[in-house]
């Protein structure tokens, strides 16, 4: 490798002429810019810089990095630089990277904001998209008396093919959910109750802990992840096409014809989907019981019936009936805020379930919390 | 029915899209709303439909304000740039949609829906498609469709965003000469938004022409191509050259041809661009008067029905770009690398501002 070198002479004309000779390649010594412009006769400052290459053997962006340095600080000096020495291919090259041929209005990365600045943002962004919450439920709210009314313009074909979508095919998942729920909740109880030779009582906790809360959490965070993803990739979907748009200029309102149908349906099949689970966690719970426990079926099924009563029941159909609200609301928002980009529509799809299950449990400490007040 | 557009304002964060738009559209009129991307265009025509609403000003329907009315109140006809159509219904249903979902009373009996759409079908010239389902036209077809189903309902004002920008080249122009021939037919007021300046010119009554939120000028196409207002209509429209020059002595020079009479300004040696389109650019071997320019011919282009040369001005290196007739070049049979003079006829000069 044949090392870079750098001669500063002074022209008659009081120009600086920079000498380049040698490979000016990455990695080889390169002379610093500031060295470059002190001249050899220091004090003295050039007002013109021009070049001479004939030595240069060989240049890559080593190059290019000296004479960018170079040219910035010429720039801010106020020095003329005269570009002609150097080889075309630099030239071209210095030429693209010149700041009067960058585009505007790019950022490259950005520069952080303050930390206040991103607080406020946060803060600001949170509010705006809690009144955007509010919003969407009363216009819910005002579609769904209308309904009762029987003035909601929604096709019944809609509502009947989301309710199959929502009730019937999501059985197969509740089933498997709901019944391994079931058998953890028994081996968790079971290792406890072992030591005191209560294992029967592992009836009770699956039986209470299935009917009363884990049924209706786990039917509504499945459904949220099945049910909330899939309606805000379809109402997103249609955002992305202009369908809901076009739904508007032909004098339909989305959320009457698009959201209402889908409310209902998770509204009327989630309690179906709770009871369903309470009676798979149950049997869960019996699986462990009768196979490992050595309790008796009829033995489990008495001590079952016996721990339940008709407020449980109650009360996980009403937890599940509020997740279902939840879910449709928050699967719905986030499809019709959806942007108008394919990206958006995945993005739509994960929001909507993020929402729906931290809704659906911060609903469930609501309630939890009201029953014991209550006394329920 | 007539719309006006009353100083409408919009901004997306600190960007304005529309920068205080003064309009006014009469019945019975196509107006081709003309401008390069992000000009805002399509934002006016959706705040025209009530899909958008502005930060300030009014909408004017037939005189009335409908400002603050839904798009459900407008009673307008909306085509969408990629259709927008119904995937999961067939032809007829998503064109008949519009009529079906209207309260009972309002409701047609179904033999007149059915009777409307065929009517309709056959307008946009789709008969025996109504079974089809919209994945299984073409896009042409799919637009069509679009335009029917925006019809259905009997708009008071048909609005098209980009009607024709997802097709290609041969059905786009077929197509566009379709909706002229439609609208002379039904007579209803129209604004469609396009950044293609021949669609533009050729299907409107009237053009207005936007850049960066404002209107640059609203005319007619034959007075937007031909007295440009500004140097940026006459950029958008047509091929232009741009000669710069200097006011000298009360006449401008460019590429030292004086060009006489014109005065721009009183001060001398005034900076100045001469706009000239490339069909108002005469080529000949010699110098016809004091405004020719000698150049040199660098490319010759005969494909279609003119032929364009490119040249390049010999004093000051500026590239120029005539277009003559076929006729016209066979009689001067030029070759790349001759030397000529262009004389520009017509020629409209502006200050000196960078486009």
């Amino acid at each position: 490798m044949i090392p870079s070198e750098l001669k500063i002479d002074r022209n008659p004309d009081g120009a600086l002429l920079l000498s380049l000779a040698g490979e000016w390649k990455l990695g080889s010594a390169i002379p610093s810019p500031d060295s470059a412009l002190a001249g050899p006769a220091a004090g003295e400052k050039a007002q013109r810089l021009a070049f001479a290459t004939d030595k240069l053997e060989g240049w890559d962006s080593g190059l290019l990095i000296f004479l960018a340095k170079l040219f910035a600080i010429c720039r801010r000096d106020g020095v003329i630089v005269d570009q002609s020495g150097l080889p075309a291919g630099v030239r071209k090259l210095m030429e693209l990277a010149s700041p009067e041929n960058q585009r505007t209005g790019i950022t490259h990365g950005g520069e952080r904001p303050p930390f206040l600045v991103r607080v406020a943002d946060a803060a600001f962004a949170q509010v705006k998209g809690f009144k955007e919450v509010l919003a969407f439920i009363g216009e819910v709210t005002l579609a769904f008396f209308k309904m009762l009314r029987g003035k909601a313009d929604f096709r019944r074909l809609d509502l009947i093919v989301t309710i199959q979508e929502t009730g019937a095919q999501a059985l197969p998942i509740v089933t498997l959910i709901s019944l391994l729920v079931g058998m953890i909740l028994a081996f968790v109880a079971s290792i406890q109750l072992k030591m005191f030779g209560a294992q029967i009582y592992v009836a009770d906790v699956v039986g209470i802990g299935m009917v009363r809360v884990m049924g209706a959490i786990m039917t509504g965070i499945i459904m949220s992840g099945r049910t909330g993803a899939a309606f805000a990739a379809q109402l997103g979907t249609m955002q992305v096409n202009e369908e809901i748009d076009a739904l508007e200029t032909l004098g339909l309102s989305p959320v009457e014809f698009l959201v209402l149908p889908r409310m209902l349906a998770l509204m009327m099949m989630m309690p179906l989907l709770c009871v369903y689970s309470d009676l798979m966690g149950v049997l869960g719970g019996m699986i462990v019981g009768v196979g490992m426990l050595d309790i008796g079926v009829m033995e489990y099924v008495q001590e079952s019936r016996s721990a339940l009563n008709l407020t449980h029941f109650l009360v996980g159909l009403f937890h599940c009936f509020v997740f279902g609200v939840l879910v449709a609301i928050f699967g719905c928002l986030r499809g019709i805020q959806c942007e108008r980009s394919a990206s958006a529509v995945g993005y739509a799809a994960t929001s909507a379930v993020v929402t729906g299950i931290v809704s659906i449990v911060v609903a469930t400490a609501i309630i939890t919390l009201s029953c014991q007040v209550l006394g329920i | 029915m007539s719309i006006q557009v009353q100083h409408i304002t919009k901004q997306f964060g600190d960007f304005a899209a529309l920068d205080g738009i003064n309009l006014e559209i009469p019945t019975g009129e196509l107006v081709a709303l003309l401008g390069p991307s992000g000009s805002g265009k399509t934002t006016l025509l959706r705040i025209i439909a009530g899909l958008e609403t502005a930060d300030g000003g009014n909408i004017l329907f037939h005189g009335s304000d409908a400002t603050t009315q839904s798009v459900r109140e407008r009673n307008i006809g909306f085509v969408f740039q990629h259709y927008a159509l119904f995937r999961h219904m067939t032809v007829f249903e998503n064109i008949a949609f519009g009529l079906r979902v209207r309260p009972r009373k309002l409701r047609p009996p179904k033999q007149e829906i059915a009777d409307r759409v065929h009517e309709l079908l056959r307008l946009v010239q789709l008969e025996g498609l109504a079974k089809r389902y919209p994945a299984q036209l073409s896009g042409g077809q799919r637009q069509r469709v679009a335009l029917a189903r925006a019809l259905a309902v009997e708009p008071t004002v048909l609005l098209l965003d980009e009607p024709f920008g997802a097709l290609d080249a041969q059905v786009r122009v077929e197509l566009r000469r379709w909706l002229r021939r439609l609208h002379d037919e039904l007579k209803i007021t129209g604004v469609f938004v396009t950044h293609d300046q021949e669609e533009a010119l050729e299907v409107a009554d009237r053009v207005v022409v936007m850049n960066r939120g404002r209107i640059e000028q609203v005319g007619t196409p034959t007075e937007v191509y031909d007295q440009p207002a500004s140097p940026f209509v006459y950029n958008f429209l047509g091929n232009v050259n741009l000669f710069h020059g200097r006011v000298h002595d009360g006449k401008i020079e460019i590429d030292s041809a004086a060009h006489a009479g014109v005065t721009v300004g009183d001060r001398d040696t005034a900076a100045t661009v001469g706009y000239v389109r490339a069909h108002d650019l005469d080529v000949d071997r010699v110098a016809k008067d004091v405004s020719s320019m000698a150049a040199v011919v660098r490319h010759i282009h005969a494909v279609g029905s003119s032929v364009r040369i490119d040249l390049t001005l010999q004093v000051s290196n500026e590239p120029a770009e005539a277009q003559i007739s076929r006729e016209r070049h066979e009689e001067l049979s030029l070759s790349v690398g001759e030397q000529v003079f262009v004389t520009p006829r017509r020629v409209k000069f502006f200050g000196d501002y960078q486009i």
